[in-house]
């Protein structure tokens, strides 16, 4: 007799806006992994694109193992428009199948027709549906980097055109946001989810926003990594050598949240220093471009949210001459949710 | 729009309907509109503005190695380039890399990291006697007044 296990069910949190789906635990489980999973939308009442792209990073990070995936849409009409708007299903076409490791990840079965028809019936406001998008970055193997940036270049432009009235510096914005894709390309090599949003009739809400959500190791465990100590030890080091190494191994041991960020924020220092492409200035350029732009930029990163340009604004405000240690520290907050490297932008 | 006075040319990209400088024909054209438009020793002043451009290093190069060497071979003293750029990477280092990365004139060896980037340049400013000033105009919100923000490479100390 077979016996057909059931599909993991995969429920967001039922306002996926914002970084409301940050609050929803992982899906993941060590000892159970699941071959089949049921994503079920069918309670959610609101949808936009930041808080699908977090959803969709939580989703990549779960179904690594997967094979099989069946859909529920929502209930409701709205939420289930807006998914349609956003290219919902095209997202999980391109997460299953741009790379090798993910071929087949999901066979999309709808438990309803619904999606359909809310797509043709509901046709999208071209003007609406444009101010939100959701672009997913596949690191892909067969392509070079320069198709691969030049590629995702040209979705963004074509996005920020849209913007008629310059409602943000979009050359200033387009330097960040290829740095963070350049991250994901040279250090990450798992998808990454980047959604942007732009309010030009905007009120109290920002004019635009992003969130870049990667879903590899993220900075702290590839900069943990990068630390540990080289187990072949060279007879000839010398005693600076030596010295430099015990601190890296106490901080690829000990070392917190703040202590691994200060590492990745100093000038040189890179977990891919040598590979003639990015010189470990990333994240560094990010902050200082970020602060330029005018944004409010925060990381996630394992356990923990920090806002990084917080840093400069106090370095301009005399606080400090560089990034320090105590500074970082103090602008440290535990989150309980889990990991998730996560970039997110805000510019009022 | 090119504006040209006795000792100086100003050229504007996006006049010439040259947008996309992170791609290499719009920046070959750019290099060829400043061959076109320098004519002969007698100029000691380019400006470069490349506002609401998209400006990326891969091919920069293309365009400010043809006006870094029109001033090198320049008669006259005091020679200025400057580039005005929609971008501020808040730091001279970032800013020479995002210019010069792959610039065969200033940077020879084909250094990578921005602090190295910045020492070719320097050396190059240094040797040619060319002042290089890049403006970073940010402007935050809408077409109105930009944040301005000026590095300099100043080689006629």
């Amino acid at each position: 007799m077979v016996t057909i296990a059931k599909p993991r069910q995969i429920k967001p949190w039922p306002d996926l806006t914002g970084l409301l789906p940050l609050l929803k635990s992982s899906d993941i489980s060590a000892g159970r992994p699941s071959q089949r999973f049921h994503i079920d939308l069918s309670f959610v009442r609101r949808v936009d694109a930041i808080g699908l792209a977090i959803f969709l990073a939580r989703l990549t990070q779960s179904i690594s193992a997967s094979s099989d995936a069946t859909v529920t849409l929502p209930r409701a009409d709205l939420p289930a428009q807006k998914l349609g708007e956003l290219e919902f299903e095209a997202i999980l076409k391109t997460l299953a199948l741009q790379t090798e490791e993910y071929r087949d990840l999901f066979t999309l079965k709808r438990e309803s027709t619904k999606f359909r028809s809310v797509m043709l019936t509901h046709l999208p406001n071209n003007e609406r549906a444009a101010l939100e998008k959701i672009l997913c970055i596949i690191p892909d193997k067969n392509l070079s980097r320069t198709t691969q940036i030049s590629n995702i270049k040209t979705k963004i432009k074509d996005f920020f055109r849209l913007d008629h009235g310059r409602n943000f510096a979009h050359e200033q914005v387009m330097s960040i946001l290829l740095e963070l894709v350049k991250n994901t390309l040279d250090h990450s090599g798992r998808p990454a989810i980047l959604a942007m949003k732009m309010n030009v009739n905007r009120g109290d809400d920002a004019r635009f926003s992003f969130v870049y959500c990667d879903t590899g190791e993220g900075i702290c465990s590839s900069v943990r990594k990068h630390l540990e100590p080289n187990k072949e030890k060279n007879q000839k080091e010398t005693q600076s050598e030596l010295h430099r190494q015990s601190e890296k191994s106490r901080l690829a041991e000990k070392g917190g949240f703040p202590d691994l960020v200060h590492w990745a924020l100093q000038p040189g220092n890179s977990t891919k220093g040598g590979n003639g492409v990015n010189f470990g200035l990333g994240l560094m350029l990010i902050v200082e471009a970020s602060h330029s732009a005018g944004f409010r930029l925060s990381v996630r990163d394992a356990d923990t949210v920090v806002e990084l340009t917080e840093l400069v604004q106090m370095r301009a405000e005399g606080e400090l001459s560089h990034y320090t240690h105590s500074l970082i520290r103090q602008l440290c907050v535990k989150t309980c949710s889990s990991p998730i490297l996560m970039f997110h932008g805000e510019l009022y | 729009m090119t504006i040209m006075t006795a000792h100086k040319l100003q050229l504007k990209a996006r006049d010439f309907g040259l947008v996309d400088l992170d791609e290499y024909t719009p920046c070959a054209k750019f290099a060829d509109v400043i061959r076109v438009q320098v004519d002969g020793k007698k100029l000691n002043e380019i400006e470069l503005n490349l506002e609401f451009c998209w400006v990326e290093y891969s091919f920069t190069h293309l365009f400010l190695d043809e006006a870094l060497s029109k001033l090198r071979d320049s008669e006259l003293p005091h020679r200025i380039l400057t580039v005005v750029v929609s971008i501020n990477l808040g730091d001279a280092r970032f800013m020479a890399a995002l210019l010069f990365r792959l610039s065969k004139l200033v940077n020879r060896d084909s250094e990578g990291s921005p602090e190295a980037i910045l020492r070719a340049v320097n050396f190059f400013c240094s040797e040619n006697c060319i002042k290089i000033l890049i403006q970073s105009r940010i402007v935050l919100d809408g077409f109105g007044d930009a944040t301005t923000e000026e590095f300099i490479i100043d080689g006629w100390r």
